[in-house]
């Protein structure tokens, strides 16, 4: 499955491990940021937001990303495969129809709406981020399972392979390039919507920049855009790392 | 489905739908500010009416058990579903008429999780009518879309006035008025901006290998960026120059406000944009291209008759794509004082109004969805018959 | 060995397979050939249980195919299908080892196996072995799925056409080693085709399909020689007088040839032939008893001249080698222009000749309908 060993892997996302390592020395020192900020900014009082620290906040944001994402990837390829299976099929349409819908919903909509009705803070957020994320994962689940050629699916029926073997050992080994695309879209945008999490009370990188929106201070929004960003960046780059390496 | 046989999709529906009575079908708040009070549809309406929606939802739930391959049964599921849609909201509505209470002239009705789920049940429903009848049809075309329209026409003629979302709209509609023009105007102006500088990247990146690393390097890396960090990413820069040149100011540059904001929202676009006008060219066979050249054809009839037919749905194609992306980010962009619809939002968020949000998160809804079914149809027409446009996994 | 006994499928008001009756025995390769909806295909899916029929029995050695669960007797049939349907995420080897695996074979076991196969298949093991399938060509990806479909060892073998998707050159090949497996392994084939010329050349028997009935069922001969009524003559076409002459191997009709070695004396045997009167050509061979040409008997020099006296023409455009059928003598003779052909074997020495005497005696034997 697995085409490419890890050394490979290695190898080619040296970049993107070199970048994460200067990415988890900066969250815990923040010696640089302090230098940084104030030669940017000479006229302002406060450089690092005061009320968490910066570990405080990645930590945050990433259970906000980690769990709505590790759901959503679940039972995304979990939906994915059922309507693609022989008794599932009948809900195929609906189900495409829905989530190309869902998907022009803008993020930030979805998320202001759990508000009224779950309320504010952690659990609304991850519900909100859940409900969107799950949509790239189920759309990408499908159509690589759907591109997996008819006569493919033939011959392993005609070996005498199980369907559940034919899932496990055909469909599911060629669509998981596919499907690892799918899952880099949707925590890449999970985490550009954790960060509108501060605005629900969910904490997170949001936060600095919020403050820094409200209090006028450009140097609490740079510090929490520069990492929310190289977060994304990373975790982007990352993934597409595991994604070169599936056939 | 042969003879008589189960509709799983219309099932599904009216099982959704029956299990919608279980939540609260309406919520009722005695001023804008506080939480309020769910009621079920048996408390909240009056008998008749809920009677009604009882019986509608039980005869779906026969239409999803006894199919048969007919045009009356393939329609019943969308008849039901759009009837079901209108009369929520017309009976949310009628609410305040008849619980009128002198005790409580700020009376809140909205409609509530039920209500919705019930909507989303009825939707569903119209879905599986649409699924069946297929083709671009007259009736399908009507199955799809009349609940809606009846809604907006309820919704034009006032109505649907005592629903709270829609008092909050009345109490404001200059400002609503004004903030959506903003809203639509950053949109599309982000979108013309990025169309330009989007379709002269992808054409350089076509033409050069040496470029087309960078440049898409550039656009997909922009596209990862969290919308409210891109946004303040460009404060500061913005405004140290408004510092440096105060004449920017008077075009309103600084900082804060619509300039941030046009710029990030351009730099958001530019991917679908750059990556379309690649793939455009890509997909010309240069074999068509020549068999023109052959037969006679100037450079500017290839480019009219070959080129531009060919390549004009995948542009719009994702010219698509970058509004209906523009008009989910520009929400965001009130929060750094650009306006539009997010200030709705935002302020309903901070101040616990509820009918706040939905005044400004609805609109957006449905301004994402119009957008995109209306470039649908546009791409639909202008694509020559005999070319299949794929719709593309998200990659 | 196959029963198929009154078997039918339906898809829905269409009947796909009617009432079919075939009896296969084992050890044969059985040709299912028809015009394309004619059921040959969906009839082979029901032999191993892809299809299930409305009515009617399959037994495989005596057993019904219902009393087996489906998967365990596919991983018993071997399959192969036109297009191949290789794993592309599969080297060759674990393409191979499949079946073999489901069985829960040994790895000693498998690894074994797969040596064998390449063997058989006359392919490098080591070289192909960790290869992708989009590394393959088309004629190697084929004989990769012949291979996977013989690795569990299953005594029947299912072809659905299988070397449709190759190009004519590779498919010939392909036909030949695949019938000098099949006389080794002999196994118990059913080979979907739709070129006729392939199923007279691989068929021991042809089963000639029409709207899901079998409309005959005999050896290529008697097909040819008798067909059944209109349609089947229509389908074999009206060369099958020709098409029957590709049954007959030189080798059982040629003669032995009139031969002078160049090193011989040659005037001397041109004035024994002139003097017996007959007969008119003889052959020319080198020291190595390689033909060099035909020679003329009545208009030979007097000394003989090699320069002179004997047509060197191309070899291989006037002999057929001695793997041929009849068919590609005539074929020869009537290039030519000649009434003799020439038998060389693979090294290019004279092993026989053939007339057009034996080829008339091999049609007067069939009484042929126009």
């Amino acid at each position: 499955m697995l085409k490419v060993p890890i050394q490979t892997f290695l190898r080619r996302s040296a970049g993107t491990i070199l970048l994460a390592g200067v990415f988890a020395y900066l969250i815990f020192d923040m010696n640089p940021w302090n230098v940084f900020l104030r030669a940017l900014f000479p006229k302002e009082t406060e450089w690092i937001y005061p009320r968490a620290m910066l570990i405080e906040l990645v930590g945050e944001h990433l259970l906000l990303v980690v769990i709505s994402s590790a759901l959503a990837v679940i039972m995304g390829i979990a939906a994915g495969i059922f309507v693609t299976r022989r008794s599932g099929r009948v809900y195929l349409q609906t189900v495409n129809d829905l989530s190309s819908l869902a998907q022009t919903f803008p993020p930030v909509a979805i998320l202001a709406l759990a508000v009224p009705f779950i309320g504010f803070g952690f659990k609304p957020t991850i519900a909100a981020l859940f409900l969107y994320s799950i949509l790239p994962v189920v759309r990408n689940t499908i159509s690589g399972i759907e591109a997996v050629p008819g006569p493919l699916i033939e011959a392993a029926f005609g070996m005498g392979m199980t369907p559940l073997q034919i899932l496990f050992k055909v469909e599911i080994p060629l669509t998981m390039k596919v499907i690892m695309a799918g899952i880099r879209i949707s925590v890449v945008m999970n985490i550009g919507t954790a960060t509108l999490g501060a605005i629900v009370g969910a904490g997170g990188l949001g936060v600095p920049i919020i403050s820094g929106l409200v209090r006028q201070n450009s140097a609490f929004v740079l510090e929490g855009a520069l990492t929310v960003c190289l977060l994304a960046v990373i975790t982007d780059r990352l993934i597409a790392g595991i994604e070169e390496s599936y056939f | 489905m042969q003879r008589v046989g189960i509709d799983r999709v219309t099932l599904a529906g009216a099982v959704i739908g029956i299990l919608s009575f279980g939540l609260h079908f309406v919520v009722l708040r005695p001023n804008r500010l506080s939480s309020g009070d769910g009621l079920f549809v048996w408390n909240a309406l009056p008998s008749s009416e809920a009677l009604l929606l009882g019986l509608l939802w039980l005869c779906a739930l026969g239409t999803g058990f006894s199919f048969r391959e007919n045009r009356p049964f393939r329609l019943a599921p969308g008849l039901i579903g759009n009837v079901i849609l209108v009369l929520v909201f017309l009976f949310t509505a009628g609410m305040a008429g008849n619980t009128v209470d002198p005790d409580l002239p700020f009376l809140r009705i909205s409609i509530g999780f039920g209500g919705w789920i019930m909507a989303f049940a009825s939707y569903i429903l119209i879905l599986s009518s649409q699924q069946k009848l297929g083709g671009k049809g007259l009736l399908r075309l009507c199955v799809s879309l009349s609940g809606l329209a009846a809604i907006a026409l309820l919704l034009a003629t006032g109505y649907l006035s005592d629903i709270s979302v829609i008092k909050e709209f009345s109490a404001r509609q200059g400002r609503f008025l004004s903030e959506l023009s903003q809203h639509l105007i950053l949109a599309g102006s982000a979108v013309c901006i990025a169309t330009i500088i989007g379709t002269v990247l992808g054409v350089w990146a076509f033409r050069s290998r040496s470029l087309e690393r960078p440049v898409f390097f550039f656009v997909n890396t922009v596209q990862t960026l969290p919308s409210l960090a891109l946004f303040g990413l460009m404060i500061a820069p913005l405004a140290l120059l408004s510092q440096k040149y105060p004449v920017l100011r008077d075009f309103g540059i600084q900082g804060i406000g619509w300039a941030p904001a046009l710029i990030a929202l351009s730099l958001y676009a530019l991917l679908p944009i750059t990556r379309n006008t690649y793939t455009s060219l890509r997909i010309l066979d240069p074999d068509v291209i020549e068999a023109g050249r052959g037969m006679g054809m100037s450079g500017l009839q290839v480019l009219w008759r070959i080129e531009i037919p060919l390549s004009l749905p995948i542009m719009l194609s994702g010219i698509r794509t970058a509004l209906v992306q523009s008009i989910g980010n520009t929400t965001v962009a009130a929060l750094i004082g650009a306006g539009g619809l997010g200030v709705f939002v935002f302020q309903g968020l901070g101040q616990a109004v509820p009918d706040l949000i939905l005044l400004g998160a609805i609109p957006v809804i449905i301004l994402s969805v119009f957008t995109d079914k209306l470039m649908a149809i546009l791409i639909h027409q202008i694509t020559p018959k005999g070319i299949e446009l794929q719709e593309e996994p998200a990659s | 060995m196959i029963q198929i006994q009154n078997v039918t499928k339906k898809y829905g008001a269409n009947i796909a397979v009617n009432n079919i009756s075939l009896e296969i025995p084992a050890g044969e390769i059985c040709c299912l050939i028809g015009p394309s909806g004619c059921g040959k295909s969906t009839a082979v899916k029901l032999i191993n249980r892809m299809l299930e029929p409305e009515s009617g029995e399959i037994f495989i050695d005596g057993k019904d195919t219902r009393d087996f669960q489906p998967e365990l007797l596919r991983r018993h049939i071997g399959y192969v299908i036109q297009n191949v349907g290789l794993f592309p995420h599969m080297t060759v080897a674990e393409n191979i080892a499949v079946v073999p695996q489901l069985l829960l074979w040994k790895q000693e076991k498998i690894e074994e196996r797969t040596e064998e196969l390449f063997r058989m298949m006359r392919m490098k093991s080591d070289q192909y072995r960790d290869k992708y399938p989009r590394e393959l060509s088309g004629g190697e990806a084929q004989r990769i799925g012949v291979a996977r479909a013989l690795a569990s060892d299953p005594k029947i073998l299912l072809m659905d056409e299988p070397f449709g998707a190759v190009d004519p050159l590779n498919r010939e090949g392909l036909q030949a080693e695949f019938m000098k497996i099949q006389s080794d392994l002999k196994k118990t084939v059913v080979f979907v085709t739709h070129d006729l010329d392939e199923a007279i050349r691989l068929g021991d028997r042809i089963a000639l399909m029409q709207e899901g009935k079998i409309v005959q069922y005999d050896t290529p001969e008697e097909i040819l020689a008798h067909p059944k009524n209109r349609f089947v003559s229509d389908f074999v076409g009206a060369d099958r007088a020709l098409k029957r002459l590709s049954r007959f191997p030189v080798s059982e009709f040629m003669k032995k040839p009139v031969v002078v070695k160049v090193s011989d004396d040659v005037d001397t045997f041109v004035a024994q032939i002139r003097k017996k009167g007959q007969p008119r050509f003889f052959w020319l061979l080198d020291e190595d008893e390689r033909l060099i040409g035909p020679v003329d008997s009545r208009h030979v020099h007097t000394p003989f001249s090699r320069e002179d006296d004997v047509m060197e023409a191309n070899c291989s455009a006037i002999t057929v080698r001695n793997n041929a059928t009849l068919r590609e003598v005539l074929s020869r003779m009537l290039g030519q222009g000649v009434k003799t052909v020439p038998v060389v074997d693979d090294d290019l020495r004279l092993v026989g000749e053939i007339s057009i005497l034996e080829i008339e005696k091999v049609t007067e034997e069939a009484a042929l309908e126009c």
